[in-house]
């Protein structure tokens, strides 16, 4: 028996299509007076990702992007209210103005410039090889011919995929944990991640005996917040450059990365 | 003054190679989940309805834990828990795994449902015709019993299809990851989302087609409502 | 170091409610759907069976997951703000329902056609051959397909974590990578999502032995 799409399908699918293209997404450019009016701040975070969305020993949202966004509400005086978001719907939570700002360690490119507003930079921090000592990796090179694990979508993945090593073969994994534990059970040779994790990581098994191998190039990262949105920008931007100034930031950035914070590049 | 959102679907089609690649992949765990999970389906029904109570019980505990819980969880196991047993799968080979066992439950559940719908005259006809076991099972048995069933096969394989999209955790670079590897870079999420889900469907309907034309193969005789 | 202990476990079993609402509503709406499509399907009606088999033949193509992001954030786009919980009931009904038909109308067919019209010559209007003759044996066939998709439906909420939800699966992740103990932690929502579906498998085939016609050995 054969069945055909009806044209009514088609018609029904283009107007779809074409009333979702000719709406209009997002919300006010006057979000800044949105949330002055509404009290409250709706920061989009990914709570599966740490150090920077995570949850504390008591389940409650922690992490460095969760910090962040409790400065921001402070220095607003609003409350805040974290939207959980996964990577997925992190973008569509903004722009549909479910979120007023996204934290989530949003990597800074021209091409997703071209849908969001990048903030000026709240963090950079160097990512790494990680491996067992007995692994001799000395170099990018010498991760040739090896698996390497990688979150999906991390800095690190871009960057191992620039890189154009011959014959390596990157597994991109869907969150850090999947990550970490692919490296524990022998199912990759070496994985990107950054400081924290890697310390994690050599805490929970210590006879392991990860260490890192190469550092990767540095990640500046930034918030994202909606195209037209030029006060609220205006206004991060100010509260950034006060609190790098004034070493709130580096505070933070110190206590979820276990490491010193460097110079904020100017944006 | 409100901002309109600019559908822009040019960033998503120029990376149609890796869409496509994904693509073969997705078909790929497709094919294996449909028919390692058909074969294994028959077997199970089998081993469900055989005279041994051993073998019914551990049929059914297999069943009812790979129903129950969810692929991914399965999909952990496969790939993250059994190199502690010291048996390492490449992430295609856990995801293949995964989904065979997986798909098979539910195969095995419907299959038997439809060998217990067999008319009880059928198997006396056949046995008084002096036909062989063998072809007793096969033709009188097991046959019209997938007829029987088909259409909540092809339903299960459908379902089987769109879940492959959940072995990207563990690295299997099939459609769902390619999309998602999109959205990281352009951010144009709507737009990716609206692509995947279009050639999901485009999936479906080549899938259906396939497996209905199968059908009539394999089936001549039965008549069905689609 | 930080293992999957009780706060992490509370919270998983928390997170579950989540999942257990939405699985209800799914399923009743999905299931009301479903018997909608279902009798749309047996019309006399040609056009009517014809829309209601494109219907069903597109949404199960499409994953659950654009259906949940058309009604939350395609719908918002429009204008029209559901909120997390509706717009998921919206989408879960439209998957559920579509679903449910395929398989009660296959079982319907599968019901041989002698017993349509034995049912007639016996005087049977067609809306009392349906309910007293074919749809007691439908049942049979259709029961295990049923109860099959019902704990699909269960484990599908969890793609309501795209929505914000923080059902039992997106539980799971999170505590995953807070522990970084992946097994431990979906060990749990996999213990949970087994005492939530089981039932319905058990209620099947209780059923199964019950209300239908004794199978052949």
């Amino acid at each position: 028996m054969t069945n055909h799409r009806s044209p009514h399908f088609w018609r029904l699918l283009f107007g779809t299509l074409a009333a979702l293209a000719l709406s209009t997404v997002g919300a006010s450019a006057q979000t800044f007076d949105a949330i002055q009016k509404r009290g409250k701040l709706l920061a989009a975070i990914n709570l599966a990702a740490p150090p920077f969305g995570t949850t504390d020993s008591q389940m409650q949202p922690a992490g460095y992007d969760v910090d962040m966004a409790k400065l921001l509400a402070r220095d607003l005086g609003v409350s805040l209210e974290i939207v959980p978001v996964t990577n997925e719907s992190r973008i569509p939570a903004l722009l549909t103005g479910k979120a007023d700002i996204v934290i989530s360690v949003l990597q800074i490119t021209p091409e997703r410039a071209k849908s969001v507003m990048f903030t000026a930079p709240y963090g950079i921090h160097q990512s790494l090889v990680l491996a067992p000592a007995a692994t001799k990796i000395t170099s990018l090179a010498d991760l040739s011919n090896k698996r390497v694990g990688v979150a999906r979508g991390s800095v690190y993945a871009d960057i191992l995929a620039r890189s154009a090593i011959p014959g390596i073969q990157i597994i991109q994994f869907g969150d850090d944990s999947a990550t970490l534990n692919a490296l524990v059970a022998g199912q990759v040779d070496a994985i990107g991640t950054v400081t924290f994790l890697a310390n994690e990581l050599k805490k929970q098994y210590p006879d392991r005996h990860f260490e890192e191998k190469v550092s990767l190039q540095d990640n500046i990262y930034a918030m994202g917040i909606r195209r037209g949105d030029f006060d609220f920008l205006r206004w991060v931007n100010t509260f950034i450059f006060v609190h790098a100034h004034d070493g709130q930031i580096a505070t933070l950035y110190e206590k979820w990365m276990g490491e010193k914070l460097k110079n904020l590049p100017s944006f | 003054m409100t901002s309109g959102y600019i559908f822009d679907f040019w960033p998503v089609a120029q990376r149609w190679p890796a869409l496509l690649d994904g693509v073969w992949t997705s078909l790929l765990l497709t094919a294996v989940g449909v028919v390692g999970g058909s074969a294994l389906g028959i077997v199970g029904a089998l081993f469900r309805r055989s005279k041994m109570l051993a073998l019914r019980w551990v049929m059914r505990a297999y069943v009812e834990l790979f129903r129950n819980t969810p692929l991914l969880v399965q999909l952990f196991l496969i790939y993250l828990g059994l190199p502690s047993l010291g048996i390492r799968l490449s992430p295609m080979l856990a995801a293949c795994l995964a989904l065979v066992l997986n798909n098979a439950a539910y195969t095995t559940e419907i299959i038997r449902a439809g060998i217990a719908a067999t008319p009880p005259g059928q198997v006396e006809a056949a046995l008084s015709l002096a036909l062989r076991r063998w072809h007793i099972l096969a033709f009188i048995v097991i046959r019209p019993a997938l007829a029987r069933v088909y259409p909540a096969l092809v339903s299960q394989n459908v379902l089987l299809m769109l879940s492959t999209g959940i072995t990207s955790a563990i690295g299997v670079q099939e459609l769902t990851a390619a999309a998602s590897d999109i959205n990281s870079e352009t951010f144009r999420s709507f737009e990716v989302f609206l692509a995947s889900g279009l050639i999901y469907l485009l999936l479906n309907y080549i899938q259906r087609a396939l497996l209905w034309g199968a059908s009539r193969r394999l089936f001549p005789n039965q008549r069905y409502w689609t | 170091m930080r293992s999957v202990g009780q706060a992490e476990l509370t919270y998983i079993l928390l997170a579950a409610r989540w999942t257990v609402l939405l699985s209800l509503a799914g399923l009743l709406g999905g299931g009301m759907f479903g018997a909608v499509l279902t009798l749309a399907s047996i019309a006399r009606s040609r056009l009517l069976r014809r829309a209601v088999t494109v219907f069903a033949q597109m949404v199960q193509g499409t994953p659950l997951l654009i259906l949940l992001l058309l009604a939350y954030f395609g719908l918002s786009a429009l204008g029209l703000d559901l909120g997390a919980l509706l717009s998921s009931l919206l989408a879960l009904t439209l998957y559920g329902g579509a679903f449910l038909t395929t398989i009660w109308r296959a079982a319907i067919d599968a019901v041989a056609p002698g017993q349509w019209e034995g049912a007639a010559a016996l005087g049977l209007k067609r809306g009392q051959q349906l309910r007293l003759v074919i749809l007691p044996q439908a049942l049979r066939i259709a029961l295990p397909p049923t109860s099959g998709f019902i704990v699909q439906m269960i484990k599908n909420t969890s793609l309501a974590s795209i929505v914000g939800f923080i059902e039992l699966t997106r539980a799971g992740q999170i505590v995953s990578n807070a522990t970084f103990q992946p097994l431990p932690a979906f060990a749990a929502v996999a213990a949970i999502y087994f005492v939530l579906c089981l039932p319905f498998t058990l209620l099947s085939e209780w059923l199964e032995e019950r209300r239908t016609m004794p199978t052949n050995p």
